[in-house]
């Protein structure tokens, strides 16, 4: 378990911070939570805490922020995180079958990661990209148009 | 002063007030769940949503946030406002579990009334519930968040009164929920008003669960007795017991609020240890007799004192968890009854000092409820309260052979070296409630009544005179204490007539000039300010 950022991370808070009122530090939280995230690939407990120190705020409000939005993970993740549109669009175009397929092929639940540790299987809210439903995300990285065929070939490409 | 209209009704405009609370002071209730009066208003809840016109335009607004202007028309019962509160109840219950038959807030639940008043006779949901978990928060409060409406009233409250901030707000939609930090429970000591404030049945004391249906509770208001800020309470009791104290909103004392400390402090009040009946005699001979033989053998010892030794061997302590009534009688038992003697106060101060919350709500250092009484009116009935340093003194070196320590305190604990002292005595008479090693040493035990058998006035910490009532008869043939003194004085020789607290307030208004104007109606359910000494 992380307890401590280092020193480039916690710079690069403190930088982030610094554009923020000093008597309303709690409104960096954002920036600070992905910077954060950045280092372990995901928000541990102990790591809120931190975060909610630097910018003195209440460590369950810190929590709360942190739980109203998919894109912050307070477990560790796979190598690559697939995050799958779940939005109407999506939806309607297939996205039910990418989950059911990613399901098979990586034998995971939703939020689950793969045994080899590769692969986490999410579901994100819509991320904005209706016109190439269905759309999902790996990583940082927006891909549309997909169906299980093309969503093998992409995986085996980063694999 | 500026007007606007309510319903038709024109009325005026209050700074500093919303059109909700203008709204409540004529009689238009507007239902509402996130809004409190002692927090801020986030407006969440929707369920207060008028009709208000203004400046040409016209819809709907959170009356708990909208401040009134002149010429404004809010209308509180259209069809598009009856709509909107239909609505809002039928989302509420969606995830509702209806566990009413086995929830405590059942009879005093906001989302029941609300539901009868407001909603609909039928729930058009045919999905499952959404299931959320029970969870343990805190020290004295459980968060069963299936019942939980995300009104936010805890959260702010942790926020802005305590200050201590242990509740978020966390994930969102139908996962919403009310939670701690992992590991970081709520822990401080206003947590009980958490339970309070909560308009459903969400957040409840571990202490009152299951204990009681809230419709066969029987209330008292009276005042907390466990320190000098004097909070204003209700005391909810059934079959001869306590079963809970809450707060009554009181803006010159303690706002909408109490502390744990005294919330749940009242467990002594039903000890198995409570002293029952009036006894004379040490030890195991102690012997249970009449209250009559007990007063006439408090004379008898007292006379004869007085007779070998003088009055001045005679010294009485008093408890500041007397009311002012008692004191007064207290006082009158000296100064008329015995002639003389030395009355000391005993003191109450805790070590911890006074704990101040953000809002700031006080835990005061002083841990009884009258000091300040105590001290105003047994000074104006005796001349001068010794300390107890001289009572004690005398006793070790003799020259005072009684005592009478009156009105317990259920905190207080005698040193060995006091004890010692006691032991001294030709003759110690103990007034208390709870069976103890001073009331074992006691040569006459007279057994008195806890804050919630009696009635009478106690004086905060800020000179305010507040008043408690009777809400249970005293156990076995224990009697509220200023009647004790009463019959005491007056088998000394004084000419009570006294039948109710009440009377005896009439007379210490004649004897002592600060509480001049104080009777039991002047001090109303609020209390009153008295005058300051001299």
């Amino acid at each position: 378990m992380p307890v401590e950022l280092t020193p480039e991370t916690r710079a690069q808070c403190e930088a982030i911070i610094s554009r923020y009122p000093d008597d309303w530090k709690e409104a960096a939280i954002l920036p600070v939570l992905h910077a954060v995230q950045k280092e372990w690939g995901y928000v541990p407990m102990d790591g809120l805490k931190l975060v909610a120190e630097m910018l003195e705020m209440p460590p369950a409000r810190a929590a709360g922020v942190m739980s109203f939005y998919p894109m912050f993970f307070k477990a560790p993740l796979g190598q690559h995180v697939i995050q799958v549109c779940s939005t109407l669009s999506c939806v309607l175009c297939g996205a039910k079958d990418l989950v059911e397929h990613l399901k098979e092929k990586l034998q995971v639940d939703v939020e689950g990661t793969s045994a080899d540790g590769k692969w986490t299987l999410a579901k994100a809210e819509c991320i904005a990209a209706c016109e190439g439903a269905p759309a999902i995300r790996i990583d940082d990285k927006l891909y549309r148009d997909l169906s299980p065929d093309r969503l093998d070939e992409l995986m085996a490409e980063l694999d | 002063m500026p007007t606007f209209t309510i319903n038709g009704q024109e009325v005026e405009i209050q700074p500093g007030r919303n059109v909700l609370q203008i709204a409540a002071d004529h009689e238009v209730e507007i239902p509402h769940y996130c809004y409190h009066p002692g927090l801020t208003a986030p407006a969440n809840c929707r369920m207060c949503l008028v009709e208000i016109e203004m400046g040409g335009r016209r819809g709907m607004m959170p009356s708990c946030t909208q401040m009134p202007a002149e010429g404004m028309i809010v209308d509180t019962e259209t069809d598009a406002v009856k709509a909107n509160q239909k609505a809002v109840m039928e989302f509420l219950l969606i995830n509702h579990p209806l566990d009413c038959p086995v929830c405590d807030q059942a009879g005093e639940c906001e989302l029941q009334d609300y539901s009868y008043t407001y909603g609909a006779d039928h729930s058009r949901y045919h999905e499952h519930k959404h299931i959320q978990p029970k969870k343990d928060v805190g020290e004295h409060v459980l968060l069963y968040s299936d019942r939980c409406i995300r009104c936010t009233r805890c959260v702010r409250f942790c926020d802005e009164i305590s200050g201590t901030s242990e509740l978020g707000y966390f994930n969102r939609g139908v996962h919403n929920e009310i939670d701690i930090f992992p590991g970081m429970p709520m822990d401080n000591r206003l947590s009980g008003n958490t339970v309070d404030i909560c308009p459903v049945g969400a957040l409840l004391d571990k202490e009152f669960l299951f204990k009681q249906r809230v419709w066969f509770l029987q209330s008292a208001d009276s005042i907390c007795p466990g320190c000098s800020t004097g909070c204003n309470i209700r005391v909810d009791v059934n079959k001869e017991r306590i079963h809970r104290l809450v707060p009554r909103a009181n803006h010159d004392v303690n706002d909408y609020w109490m502390c744990d400390d005294g919330r749940h402090g009242w467990g002594y009040v039903h000890d198995d240890d409570r002293l029952l009946f009036p006894t004379i005699g040490q030890g195991d001979d102690q012997n249970l007799v009449l209250w009559t033989a007990a007063i006439e053998h408090v004379r008898e010892k007292l006379e004869a004192v007085k007779a070998e030794h003088g009055a001045d061997a005679i010294a009485g302590l008093a408890s500041s968890h007397l009311t002012n009534e008692e004191q007064f009688l207290f006082g009158k038992l000296f100064s008329d009854g015995i002639g003389g003697g030395t009355i000391a106060l005993q003191d109450a101060t805790s070590s911890e000092g006074d704990v101040a919350f953000k809002s700031g709500f006080t835990i005061r250092e002083d841990k009884s409820p009258n000091a300040r009484g105590a001290q105003e009116i047994l000074s104006a009935v005796v001349g001068t309260v010794a300390s107890t340093d001289v009572v004690w003194e005398g006793i070790r070196e003799g020259r005072i052979r009684a005592l009478l320590l009156m009105g317990g305190n259920p905190l207080a604990r005698f040193s060995d070296a006091e004890r010692e002292a006691l032991a001294q005595l030709d003759l110690l008479v103990v007034n208390d409630i709870l069976a103890g090693d001073v009331s074992r040493m006691a040569h006459v035990v007279l057994p008195g009544a806890a804050f919630i058998e009696k009635s009478g006035t106690f004086t905060n910490y800020a000179g305010r005179a507040q008043r408690l009532n009777a809400g249970l008869e005293p156990p076995g043939d224990a009697r509220a204490d200023w009647e004790i003194l009463r019959d005491l004085s007056n088998a000394m020789g004084c000419e009570f007539t006294m039948d109710t607290a009440e009377e005896v307030m009439g007379e210490v208004a004649k004897a002592v000039h600060s509480f001049e104007s104080v009777t039991h109606e002047n001090a109303g359910s609020g209390g009153m300010q008295i005058e300051a000494a001299g």
